[in-house]
């Protein structure tokens, strides 16, 4: 009898990458050189695989009781509330983490973790729930279904499902009843060249700087530079997602 | 019968005539926009008026698709384009939503019997803006240096209206999320 294994089979998954890589390489190598984005993209460009977006949390800088990240992004966001907290969206939100033999307590923001191999995309009938090319694990709302399965499949509880009728809708967040949708790292910014998301300039306002946002990919860049530093860990990493967001001091 | 065959081809006749008077407004005449909008001021549409009352869904979802998933925004075709331009201003100065009765979007797609499922989710008025909620930028960032947000962008896709959002429902504390 085979050994039936939950994960997906991730030694081909990355030879699929490195091979698809390596024909990139090639059909690019005759005297083309790549211009390298270092982060921000204009308008008009699409995003790029060169780029993967990701965040770091120093959960010794995260405040107990600040909530500053979570209300930047539900204003950002155009999150709606009608008062009942159990059905109502929500895309970041505050986690307190107590040890029960020391009794440490540890606050961190938990949102979509952006994984390199969600399984939110995996279980999807439709193909709604897509990883962009930039790492940014989103929902088609488009072709959602509003099955809610991706809900079922997250780790992190990260989704929410409208489940009510929107009055007003936002431009930057277009929702409706019936589809699920989490975090898109401000995607509508990045896009426009913006290299923040409204949690992490919130955070930095409130004076907490725990969350540095920025490009995994590029080695320069503040967010790569700390976590040379800092020893950090995946939430679930025994899962094997490869998250965008990492964690210090929990 | 030979009377009630006239009848017959006198309704073909004037049915005839009817869609040829149809047809004929509407490629020269009346160009069907909302009176009072922003583009009842304009010469044309961002394509000619016959090829956006044909393709103008095509180039919606077009756009839509290359929008979502890969990132390209301020295309001169999008959603918020259209109803930045149509919606029509009301008496108060407020916009009225393109897809009520009488409105742009609306009258046109009430004649062809196509439901707009659009403004399910999308917004049906231009949005104000809020240059200061814009991340990377300070409030006191001249706009000088706001060179990535256009004035498309201002005019329609900031987000909300200067009214914070409700958001206290939040437990800031909360352990999990409670849907499970």
């Amino acid at each position: 009898m085979t050994e039936v294994t939950e994960r997906p089979d991730m030694d081909r998954r990355r030879l699929v990458s490195i091979t698809a890589a390596t024909l990139a390489g090639v059909t690019i190598a005759p005297g083309v050189v790549l211009q390298s984005l270092a982060g921000g993209k204009t308008p008009n460009q699409g995003v790029s695989s060169q780029v993967r977006w990701g965040m770091l949390i120093d959960t010794n800088k995260c405040a107990d009781g600040c909530s500053a990240c979570v209300e930047a992004c539900n204003r950002e966001n155009a999150i709606p509330s009608h008062g009942r907290p159990t059905t109502d969206p929500q895309w970041i939100r505050k986690v307190k983490l107590r040890d029960k033999m020391t009794g440490r307590v540890a606050n961190l923001p938990m949102m979509c973790q952006h994984c390199e191999f969600p399984p939110c995309v995996d279980v999807c009938p439709t193909g709604a729930s897509f990883r962009r090319a930039d790492g940014i694990v989103m929902v088609d709302r488009h072709t959602c279904i509003g099955c809610r399965y991706c809900m079922m499949a997250c780790p992190y509880k990260a989704r929410s499902f409208i489940h009510e009728n929107i009055e007003e809708h936002s431009v930057v967040a277009p929702r409706g009843k019936g589809c699920v949708e989490s975090c898109n790292f401000c995607a509508y910014w990045l896009d426009r060249g913006a290299k923040t998301t409204a949690c992490a300039q919130a955070c930095a306002k409130a004076g907490h700087q725990a969350i540095i946002f920025g490009d995994l990919n590029d080695p320069e860049s503040a967010i790569a530079k700390r976590l040379r530093e800092l020893p950090t860990r995946q939430i679930r990493s025994e899962l094997e997602l490869n998250t965008g967001v990492r964690y210090a001091g929990v | 019968m030979q009377k009630a065959s006239f009848g017959m081809a006198g309704l073909v006749a004037a049915f005839l005539a009817g869609v040829l008077l149809v047809l004929a407004q509407s490629v020269m005449g009346d160009p069907g926009v909302t009176p009072g909008s922003r583009a009842a001021k304009l010469d044309a549409c961002v394509r000619s008026t016959p090829d956006m009352r044909r393709n103008h869904m095509k180039y919606l979802k077009h756009e839509r698709d290359e929008t979502v998933h890969k990132g390209i925004r301020e295309r001169d075709l999008g959603l918020a384009g259209c109803v930045g331009c149509h919606a029509a201003t009301d008496t108060l100065g407020q916009a009225v939503p393109v897809n009520v009765k009488g409105q742009f979007c609306q009258s046109c797609h009430e004649f062809a019997a196509v439901h707009i499922d659009c403004f399910g989710c999308h917004r049906n008025t231009p949005q104000q803006a809020r240059p200061e909620f814009i991340p990377g930028f300070s409030e006191n960032t001249p706009d000088s240096q706001r060179t990535f947000v256009s004035q498309h962008t201002l005019m329609n896709d900031v987000s909300a209206d200067g009214q914070p959002l409700a958001m206290q429902n939040h437990d800031a504390a909360s352990q999990g999320r409670a849907h499970d």
